[in-house]
């Protein structure tokens, strides 16, 4: 580990649940965010990804889109309705950036929908303060 | 007034007389007596009446006269030598012109004989002679009158028409010209025929329909059939209309056709027992033409209780119909540049959408490595999902480039003999680990022998290739993809069959799979990404090796097949010619010279050609590049084209002049990969022209090209 990731280490380790069918960003996100310190569990489909909602109990749902079977929208809507996720923050990961598909993003319960590659910078602003919150 | 004695000069007097009866305020009056003091009295007697007086002597002349003009009296002296009054008399009567001419008898005879005779030979009055002035002046003087009240009547009549049918004239300009200010608003097809049958009710028709032929889904079919003035009925008007199997048939007929359907009288028996139409009596059926093809038919119906139509109901229809074709050719070419636009607007979307799912895992494995120490077993990883990823991003580059060329005719082959069984193995070759990673089994089923086609290898591995990725992608796990190389019976062609056990294509999508852009609807998800131009450049590149490509699917998750058919050479004329281009890459080292301005590129490729074992420098600029070579000599030349100063077009000039540099061989590198790009590069001398990013594969690959012309030029010179 180098120091800069260490500096940047946060103070308390966040559950995040990584959800795309493409096994390259499943596998690089999750290091990724194992490197950064926290805790991360990847799905490749949205049935996967609800069974693994109920008992891993995310924080944060970084969802792709484009998912075979059920679509990121749908996913979100339902895992929306899950008791045990109020309060889980949810990232749709699109390559849409049209006005168009912000909307329809805010409309099934997202609360950000940030355009592929994800910035990690934002990636890890937010993870950060979700730490400092859950440390205070 | 005078009137010429018929007798003297008739030249002249003929033509007084056709002067004077021109002259259309007076009234004629014809004097028929074979004496001529006779006609002199009378017509110094009627002179004062102001009007125009003729003069026969005889029968015969004045029977020419009638024929030729309108009198409004006929003064006629029974006693004649040739033809008498009586026989004149009859004649003029005959003759349907002057039926009703009033013809005033005159005569010495006064016996009721005579004048029975007379009024049975169609006389309306009778005078004794010698006439007594007034009493002729006041008989001719009533026909006269009553001749003018007569054609005064006449004229009013003509007049009445003449307006009635310039207000209709005027009420169809005014109707035409709302016509085309309504059509012309008209967004669509369908909002143009909502306004069309709405126009001539109820003026033109009860009812009116418009169809258009399906030219999407081939000929025949109508579609966006509305109909006015049916409101009252149960359902849908056009279904109605379209249950009226006559009604069906004329205007299909009329659509193939493209003429004019005139129905005066509908028989009754055309209308079924149902209230559809009960009352329809008429109709005029007319074709929508636009640009001479008839694309649709507007039908025009009258009730039975209306007037039926009549064929001078023709023009204006056909004048609405006219405008309606006009305008619906706007319409039809509005609706494919919004069309177009749309799925342009569509397709940037999904390109956007395409590159950048491959970044996310590039950028992801990038931050990874400056992450992780480098020892971390998981780098091998990121450095395969790297490659991976852009090898993808290239490829989706790739295809769009090559689908630019290939809309714009501008892909040239690089033909020769080669061996479509070599080409179909090394694209199995190529493709075998991706596919049997993702769970499928790869069958393969080649003749045993060489099947020469003339051809660019590289395209054609692209084509086959574009279809194995193809069915690659939609085939599930545990599937199975078949590919097979078959020689048609007599050898005059081969097929390359690519099948798979995938999701299959729907009946109606078969035919429009070859098309640029058109995926199957995948929605918003896109989980199976691509840009749909695969197939379109599988179909592109065939059809430039004059072959062809076939699609068939049993149907939705039960496969599909994908046919190349290209023509085969002939052994003889194949053996002949045929050069292998595809030598393995020898392990030949070789002195390189790369000369690129940019440091990654240039870094990037030395490191590559160093690892190979090559000798290598680098040069950032055009003249040191010169300098390096004249010192180093190498055999090959990599030059970048975009130089600062001096491009890569004038080094390589340079380079050519120089004797001891001249057989280097020269690599052109550029960002563009248009024909005209490497048209422009082989001009000024470059060996072999290269599109960036220059990547391991391609490099090797310009090695080997390099290598073969060593050996030829050595071949030559020994």
């Amino acid at each position: 580990m180098t120091d800069n990731a260490a500096a940047a280490m946060p103070s308390q380790a966040i559950r995040v649940l990584v959800v795309d069918d493409n096994e390259s960003v499943g596998k690089t996100f999750g290091w990724m965010l194992e490197v950064l310190g926290h805790d991360v569990r990847v799905a490749r489909d949205g049935a996967t990804a609800l069974d693994l909602a109920r008992t891993f109990r995310p924080e944060v749902v970084m969802l792709d889109i484009g998912l075979p079977g059920m679509n990121g929208y749908e996913l979100c809507q339902k895992m929306r309705a899950e008791p045990s996720l109020a309060g889980c923050v949810f990232v749709a990961q699109t390559g849409w950036s049209q006005p168009e598909h912000l909307e329809r993003s805010k409309k099934a319960g997202f609360d950000h929908h940030w355009v592929k590659p994800i910035p990690m910078d934002r990636l890890e602003k937010l993870l950060n303060s979700l730490s400092s919150k859950a440390a205070a | 007034m005078s009137a010429i004695g018929l007798k003297n000069s008739a030249e002249h007097k003929g033509q007084a007389n056709i002067v004077r009866l021109m002259d259309s305020k007076s009234e004629n009056i014809l004097l028929i007596d074979d004496r001529p003091e006779n006609l002199m009295v009378y017509q110094s007697i009627l002179e004062e009446l102001g009007q125009n007086l003729v003069v026969a002597h005889s029968g015969e002349e004045a029977l020419k006269l009638v024929l030729k003009h309108d009198f409004a009296v006929i003064l006629l002296d029974v006693n004649m030598p040739t033809m008498d009054g009586f026989e004149t008399a009859s004649l003029i009567r005959r003759r349907k012109k002057s039926s009703a001419t009033p013809i005033i008898f005159l005569t010495a005879f006064t016996d009721e004989m005579g004048m029975i005779q007379s009024y049975a030979s169609g006389a309306v009055d009778y005078l004794p002679t010698p006439v007594v002035p007034e009493v002729l002046k006041a008989k001719v003087r009533v026909f006269i009158e009553l001749s003018q009240m007569r054609r005064q009547a006449a004229l009013q009549t003509e007049e009445r028409v003449r307006r009635e049918s310039a207000e209709a004239s005027a009420r169809n300009s005014a109707f035409l010209v709302k016509v085309s200010e309504k059509l012309t608003r008209a967004q669509s097809r369908t909002e143009l025929l909502r306004v069309l049958v709405q126009l001539p009710v109820p003026n033109l028709a009860d009812v009116s329909v418009a169809w258009l032929k399906d030219d999407e889904m081939g000929g025949g079919h109508l579609e966006c059939s509305t109909a006015m003035g049916l409101e009252g009925q149960d359902g849908p008007p056009e279904s109605k209309l379209s249950s009226l199997p006559w009604l069906k048939k004329a205007a299909v007929d009329v659509m193939a056709t493209g003429e004019i359907h005139f129905m005066d009288k509908i028989p009754s028996l055309a209308l079924p027992h149902t209230n559809i139409l009960p009352l329809l009596g008429s109709a005029i059926i007319l074709p929508l033409v636009v640009q001479g093809r008839t694309k649709g038919c507007l039908v025009l119906g009258r009730q039975r209780s209306s007037i039926a139509y009549q064929l001078d109901d023709v023009p204006l229809a056909n004048d609405l119909a006219y405008r309606a074709g006009a305008i619906l050719e706007n319409v039809m070419l509005m609706e494919k540049i919004q069309e177009a636009d749309r799925r342009k607007d569509e397709f940037l979307g999904m390109l956007a959408h395409e590159l950048r799912n491959p970044l996310g895992p590039i950028y992801n494995a990038v931050h990874l490595q400056k992450l992780l120490p480098p020892t971390d077993p998981r780098m091998a990883d990121l450095r395969d999902i790297i490659d991976r990823q852009a090898k993808h991003m290239g490829r989706l580059i790739d295809d769009l480039l090559d689908a630019t060329r290939l809309a714009h005719g501008k892909i040239l082959l690089r033909k020769e003999r080669c061996d479509l069984n070599a080409i179909v193995h090394q694209t199995v070759a190529d493709y075998r680990t991706i596919i049997e990673a993702s769970g499928l089994q790869i069958n393969v089923f080649m003749p045993n022998a060489t099947v020469w086609v003339d051809g660019d290898p590289t395209r054609l591995v692209q084509a086959i290739g574009n279809l194995l990725h193809n069915a690659h992608k939609f085939t599930k796990p545990g599937g199975a993809i078949t590919v097979r190389l078959d020689l048609k019976k007599g050898g005059s062609a081969a097929t390359v069959t690519v099948a798979d056990t995938g999701i299959g294509i729907e009946p109606k999508m078969l035919s429009c799979v070859f098309d640029v852009f058109r995926q199957a609807e995948q929605g918003l998800d896109r989980s199976r990404g691509g840009l749909g131009l695969g197939l379109a450049l599988v179909k592109g590149l065939v059809e430039l090796h004059n072959g062809n490509v076939r699609a068939a699917s049993p149907g939705p998750d039960r496969g599909a097949k994908f046919t190349i058919e290209l023509p085969v050479e002939s052994e003889k004329k194949a053996k002949a010619q045929h050069t292998s281009n595809m030598s393995a890459p020898s392990d030949k080292k070789y002195r390189v010279l790369v000369i690129e301005d940019n440091r990654d590129a240039a870094q990037s490729a030395e490191m590559l050609l160093h690892l190979e074992g090559h000798d290598v420098r680098t040069a950032p600029t055009a003249l040191m590049g010169l300098e390096f070579a004249r010192a180093f000599h190498p055999q090959i030349i990599l030059c970048d084209i975009g130089l600062p100063e001096i491009d890569g077009y004038q080094v390589v000039r340079s380079l050519r002049q120089d004797a001891s540099l001249s057989s280097a061989y020269v690599i052109a590198l550029t960002g563009y990969g248009r024909q005209k790009d490497q048209q422009q590069a082989l001009e000024a001398g470059f060996d072999l022209h290269l599109t960036k990013p220059i990547d391991y594969i391609s490099l090797r690959h310009a090695l080997t090209l390099a290598n073969s012309k060593g050996d030829k030029t050595e071949g030559r010179s020994s």
